[in-house]
């Protein structure tokens, strides 16, 4: 569909340009052709050169002694024929009384007589050229006691498009028709290809394909090779930019870990005081403090993941592991927690499943989902694996509000929560959707969010089952 | 029972700071290097160290570099202090000898129970009770001189490499599971998708193939680790 639809002039500037171009072509062609009608006549006169003085001698000569040789008991138009098969000359005949023609060969479109009117047997010969014809005469040929012109016909010199143009309108309208096309569509793709190529780039950097960059296109000289190079600068200022960004929020996480450590530090060493010195508020401000440096501590770690999966480093150590050693340990926690919560956990799996995957990374996207679930839903979980067409597919339910239709695709940016649960209870920093992604993402698969009809989230991740 | 040294090897002043007056009162002397150099001529001098804490990032000589100058002729336990979020560091560290590792920021509780099981295991293993040598097929396992012979040759092992042989040894012929492994030798929980046994194991079975060809600890697929009954 793509493909026709570049033929549609509407939404095709290929098509549009090709048109105008095609069109102007054509009409410079006829407007030329109708100038030179109105300046010049139709028919046109030159002096013979020795060449064709000799030919239309030796030829009129010749047809004279056919007709003498026998007497006058001849057919004009057989001995013409043969004549002008000998000598490779069409030839035209003219009475010069009754103006009656007679030809070697038959024309698609005849002769007009009134072409040869200027003539007479006794004038002097010239070259008359009529719509790319050159009629060479006239000879006097006596046949019957009446005076013939004689004239040769042949095309004129490197006329033979014009010979085919006056013979064959039809071809000739078709070969110019698609010369024009021809040349028309390399001009197009010349101009277009390297747009093309733009328009893929930034559709993939759109996609969050920071690194492309446009090739040939950038490499001309002229208008639309600065707009690829221009691009490319572009595409290199945003980068650079997101990835100063992302290294800013990595070294800030590094930096925090050296004071971090000494916090938790001090805070065992305070807690190694005797403890009847200490007043109950203040060991509960330490245990607060600790409480505090530990969420500290796990969102660190969070984002030093996030950007680690962020780099474009391929995960390290893919290995062989089955769905039961992944989902045992996360369905055992996340059946924990939803009892504290009094909700219910449901749980199916085809236990036969193995794949290769980094486990770690994996059960954490797996984990961050479930718990989410389990954080948003009202009563009920529910979470399946299952094979499908060479894919693991892990759907995980819950019956909570489900998440506004406009920021379904949000969800799984980093640092994103929606409004209504900016509250410390649903714990993180809206890292771990993000995290879920990335690793996914590393495993070649997708995450999708979407609402159930009856409410409630739904989120399916899917990875292909590949060997490393 | 003699107070336990520990050398402490961080280019964090303050750290090292905090360190020494947390560290101190709990029973330990301690002493402090802020480069590797420097850490490196404390660690191989003639002072005895029940552990050594030893930061990654490290000016003139980082810390697998220490490590690896260390371990050419020292056993002593060596704790690692990672950054968290680099796991290649871990893994490297393992590979190159540490017997532990810490990823920074940790919990203060957490160092004190590292600490702990290190100095501990070495601490009974030479507190002189009299043991008896193991011997199974070519490898002989010395307790009172914390020393393992294979082929006759004497084993260069760190601490945990040797406390994981000497547990298998024990239990030769039975399963033992990565859980008890972690508990006893490394005196933590095991953790999901931790590698450190699997590492620790490898090194050792490095080390043992250097003198005997035929397999003396055999892998348990997720489950654990046996060593093998002598033919």
């Amino acid at each position: 569909m793509r493909r026709l639809s570049r033929f549609n002039p509407v939404q095709s500037l290929f098509l549009r340009v090709f048109l105008w171009f095609w069109l102007a072509a054509l009409l410079i062609f006829f407007s030329s052709v109708w100038l030179a009608k109105q300046l010049g006549s139709e028919a046109k006169y030159q002096p013979l050169n020795t060449q064709q003085q000799q030919d239309l001698e030796s030829i009129t000569r010749k047809l004279q002694n056919q007709i003498d040789k026998r007497d006058g008991q001849v057919e004009l138009k057989n001995v013409l024929k043969q004549l002008s098969k000998r000598n490779r000359f069409g030839l035209v005949l003219i009475d010069q009384s009754t103006r009656e023609i007679i030809q070697s060969v038959t024309r698609h479109r005849p002769i007009k007589k009134e072409v040869f009117d200027d003539f007479n047997p006794k004038s002097t010969p010239l070259i008359l050229e009529v719509k790319g014809i050159n009629f060479v005469g006239p000879g006097r040929v006596r046949f019957n006691q009446s005076d013939y012109m004689l004239f040769l016909v042949k095309p004129r010199l490197g006329g033979d498009l014009r010979v085919i143009r006056h013979e064959y309108p039809g071809i000739f309208i078709i070969f110019m028709l698609s010369l024009s096309l021809g040349l028309c569509y390399l001009f197009m793709r010349g101009l277009l290809n390297p747009i093309e190529q733009l328009r893929h780039a930034s559709k993939r950097m759109a996609t969050g394909e920071m690194g492309v960059r446009v090739g040939n296109a950038s490499k001309r000289s002229d208008e639309i090779g600065q707009l690829g190079r221009d691009f490319n600068f572009m595409s290199e200022q945003v980068e650079s930019l997101l990835n100063s960004q992302k290294r800013l929020l990595a070294d800030i996480s590094h930096e925090l870990r050296s004071p971090l450590t000494r916090l938790q530090l001090s805070i065992g060493i305070a807690l190694q005081q005797n403890e009847s010195d200490m007043s109950a508020n203040m060991m509960a401000a330490i245990e607060r403090i600790e409480k505090e440096a530990s969420q500290i501590e796990g969102m660190i770690a969070q984002v030093l993941l996030l950007s680690r999966l962020d780099s474009q480093q391929p995960i390290q150590n893919l290995e062989l592991v089955s769905i039961q050693k992944i989902m045992t340990p996360i369905i055992t926690d996340a059946q924990f927690e939803a009892e504290q919560k009094n909700k219910t956990l449901f749980y199916q799996v085809d236990e036969k499943i193995s794949f290769y995957a980094e486990p770690q990374l994996l059960s954490s996207a797996i984990e961050n989902i479930l718990r989410n679930a389990i954080n948003y839903s009202t009563h009920l979980i529910q979470i399946s694996v299952s094979e499908q067409d060479k894919h693991i597919v892990w759907v995980i339910e819950d019956d909570g509000n489900g998440i506004q239709e406009n920021q379904l695709d949000r969800v799984f940016e980093a640092f994103y929560r929606e409004s209504s649960s900016r509250d410390r209870n649903s714990g993180g920093v809206g890292l771990g959707l993000a995290i879920a992604q990335r690793a996914i993402g590393k495993h070649q698969g997708i995450i999708q969010a979407s609402n159930k009809p009856q409410g409630g989230l739904l989120v399916k991740i899917c990875i292909p089952i590949t060997k490393p | 029972m003699s107070t336990k040294k520990i050398l402490l090897i961080d280019d964090d002043v303050e750290l090292t700071e905090l360190l020494k007056e947390y560290l101190i009162p709990q029973g330990y002397e301690l002493d402090v290097a802020h480069d590797g150099e420097s850490g490196l001529s404390l660690a191989i001098s003639n002072k005895h160290y029940d552990l050594i804490l030893l930061d990654v990032m490290l000016p003139k000589l980082d810390g697998f570099e220490v490590l690896k100058k260390l371990r050419t002729s020292h056993l002593t336990p060596v704790l690692m202090l990672t950054a968290k979020g680099d796991d290649y560091d871990k893994i490297f560290g393992l590979e190159m000898g540490a017997d532990d590792y810490l990823a920074k920021p940790f919990n203060h509780r957490e160092l004190s129970a590292r600490i702990k099981a290190l100095v501990r295991r070495t601490a009974s293993l030479s507190s002189g009770r009299v043991q008896q040598n193991l011997r199974l097929g070519n490898v002989e396992l010395s307790p009172s001189a914390q020393q393992v012979f294979c082929a006759d040759h004497l084993l260069e092992l760190t601490a945990t490499e040797y406390s994981i042989l000497h547990l298998l040894m024990i239990n030769q012929g039975s399963l033992v599971s990565k859980r008890e492994i972690s508990e006893k030798v490394l005196g933590r929980k095991l953790a999901a998708f931790d590698r450190s046994i699997d590492m620790h194991v490898s090194n050792l079975r490095k080390k043992l193939a250097a003198f005997s060809s035929e397999e003396k600890i055999k892998t348990h697929r997720g489950a654990g680790y046996l060593y093998l009954v002598a033919v």
